[in-house]
């Protein structure tokens, strides 16, 4: 299988006037194509900043990080943000959306950053919405949708420019358990439909036991990599 | 839709978001504006004021003199060869020029005295450079010859009215004293004293007998368009000889007007860059909190694909947004304001009754020019562009991590 996230002794250390932090410790990883990948620990194990290297958010300290076969460490903030654009989608904890935005327009926004035609974005945001459930939610604000309804969104928005990999930041923190199920859900769904690889953060041991495979950090260390 | 409407959208919706916010900062833009336009518009007015006043006084547009006659200015110095000088008048299109013979008189009535500037005009011509012919109280404009027209202001000093006899003595063309009675034509009143107290008139004919000038002028006052005196004056003096004729604009007959004007414009255009100052740290002001507020929300939109030059785009183009509605409502209020003052104006009376610079009338009305208002929008916009650019580039320069864990 395709090897589609690769890091090489990333890590990452913070640095406030003398004291330093390291926040995770050089670590090796690979996710393959398809993979539905749960990042498990306890809070301050360094999940979210392993995410945010994944995703290009932030700098590995040292190491390699590799998207789709692209080193993606010592990109412009540009480029950076081209390459999320074209290989990413993101779904975060929570203020996921543009509030001055409808359902519509906020799944529509990434793919108007990447220049898609009208029509085509019409027919990819209704599928996208559709398949999350929400087609009768188009014209609604942020604030006129609850939050599972709004991570949903989120969702959509992260799929609908078909990225071959989704990230998300305990996408489920913020929601009833029995909402963040449904989420994780729709997750499975389209990682089976679409094969859409998702690396999702979580310490709910209800959600991380639904995760192909599970990856335990603790104290910024893989302690554990286990497909279940 | 691009991607750059696409911002435009948001920033749009951003500025209604926080509706108060915006209203109150678009609300002290608008007002600056309205200010400073409605002030740029007075001191239009005020300027035309006071151009007229000099001009329709006794300036006029400009005047054609005799070489060195401000050198002896007690000695009647004619104009030489005025047919040469009215020749080149109608051949540079002028239409209105009126041949003057002044020289300094000393008014007597009874036990009463006076001195005065004693001008000698034609009555049609001069009417159609100076407003004093609408300016007459009582009696004629100089219609009878060997009648004097005096200021109310002299008239009354010297206890004389339409129809009394004034005697005036003056130096005539040969360096010999000339006496006369006239009796008083007519009184007129300008809205300064102080003129209509050294002033008297005589028709040119009469003046040319009393003074034994035949056919002499001491100077020729021409009216011109606005603003056309310049040019008008460098095409004479090119047809005039110099060492025989100088040309003299009103602005070099009363450089203290100009100067007057050049105060106002320097004093208005530091005005200007005061307001527009503030105005910038405004919205700034509002453009800084704005990106901080938002943090977590540009740091999403980094995070999701938007490049730096993106956020700052769709930053900058709030604080436009912000300008350009302030701008509008500040321009229509204004406008509104300026028509109002164009029609009903200031009364300055109290402040301007014996200010030579109002001789015409001390209602000082707005002139609203349109390159004036299209320029103060222009402005207005160029400086919401400019003072959001700083807390643009802030925002974009967060790093996503940083702006998406911002509490």
């Amino acid at each position: 299988m395709k090897e589609l996230i690769e890091l090489r002794q990333a890590s990452r250390i913070y640095n406030s006037g003398e004291q330093s932090l390291t926040a995770l410790y050089p670590v090796d990883l690979v996710v393959h194509e398809g993979e539905f990948v749960c990042i498990a620990g306890p809070s301050g194990s360094g999940k979210t900043t392993l995410l945010n290297i994944i995703g290009g958010l932030d700098a590995p300290s040292a190491g390699r990080v590799s998207i789709a076969g692209e080193m993606t460490n010592g990109l412009s903030r540009r480029s950076s943000a081209r390459m999320r654009l074209d290989l990413l989608g993101f779904v975060f904890q929570t203020y996921n959306l543009i509030p001055v935005l409808t359902a519509y327009e906020n799944v529509e926004y990434v793919l108007l950053l990447k220049g898609v035609s009208a029509s085509e974005r019409k027919a990819r945001v209704a599928s996208a919405l559709c398949r999350v459930g929400l087609e009768g939610q188009m014209n609604k604000f942020p604030r006129e949708m609850s939050g599972g309804q709004q991570q949903r969104v989120a969702v959509a928005r992260a799929i609908v420019a078909a990225p071959p990999i989704v990230l998300a930041d305990e996408p489920t923190a913020n929601l009833d358990s029995s909402t963040g199920k449904d989420l994780i859900d729709l997750l499975l769904g389209l990682n089976s439909e679409q094969k859409i690889t998702f690396v999702f953060s979580s310490h709910d041991p209800l959600i991380i036991e639904r995760a192909g495979r599970v990856i335990t950090l603790q104290d910024g260390r893989i302690v554990n990599d286990v497909r279940l | 839709m691009t991607a750059f409407f696409l911002f435009a959208r948001i920033a749009l919706r951003n500025v209604r978001r926080n509706a108060r916010r915006s209203l109150l900062t678009i609300s002290a833009i608008a007002f600056g504006l309205l200010c400073l336009i409605v002030f740029e518009a007075l001191k239009v007015g005020l300027h035309q004021e006071m151009i007229t006043s000099t001009i329709g006084l006794d300036a006029a547009s400009l005047q054609v003199q005799a070489r060195g006659k401000e050198l002896e200015p007690a000695l009647m110095k004619p104009v030489p060869r005025t047919e040469k000088v009215s020749s080149a008048l109608r051949k540079a299109g002028a239409e209105d020029f009126s041949h003057r013979l002044k020289t300094p008189a000393l008014l007597l009535a009874g036990q009463k005295s006076s001195a005065v500037l004693l001008s000698g005009v034609d009555p049609v011509e001069e009417a159609r450079v100076t407003f004093i012919s609408r300016k007459v109280l009582r009696g004629s404009y100089l219609t009878l010859d060997r009648h004097i027209l005096l200021g109310e202001e002299l008239a009354r000093s010297l206890g004389v009215d339409v129809g009394g006899t004034v005697t005036v003595t003056a130096q005539d063309s040969h360096g010999m004293p000339a006496t006369e009675k006239f009796a008083v034509g007519g009184i007129y009143k300008t809205e300064l004293a102080s003129f209509d107290s050294r002033h008297a008139y005589l028709s040119l004919r009469t003046a040319q007998e009393f003074l034994k000038a035949d056919n002499l002028v001491t100077e020729i006052a021409v009216r011109t368009r606005a603003d056309a005196e310049r040019d008008f004056a460098a095409t004479l003096r090119t047809a005039l000889p110099e060492e025989d004729y100088q040309v003299k604009t009103w602005e070099e007959i009363a450089p203290d007007v100009k100067q007057l004007i050049g105060l106002n414009d320097a004093t208005m255009n530091l005005l200007i860059l005061i307001v527009f100052a503030i105005i910038a740290m405004g919205i700034a002001n509002t453009m800084t909190m704005v990106v901080f507020e938002r943090f977590r929300e540009l740091g999403i939109l980094a995070a999701i694909g938007t490049t730096p030059a993106g956020i700052l785009v769709m930053v900058v183009l709030e604080s436009f947004f912000l300008g350009a509605i302030a701008a509008l409502l500040g321009s229509v209020s204004a406008a509104g304001v300026c028509a109002y003052l164009a029609r009903y104006g200031v009364d300055l009376t109290q402040f301007t009754s014996a200010n030579q610079y109002f001789a015409n009338s001390h209602v000082l009305k707005a002139h609203l020019l349109a390159f004036d208002l299209v320029i103060a929008n222009i402005v207005t916009v160029m400086t919401a562009l400019i003072a959001g650019i700083y807390p643009a580039w802030k925002a974009s320069r967060l790093k996503p991590v940083d702006a998406i864990n911002h509490l």
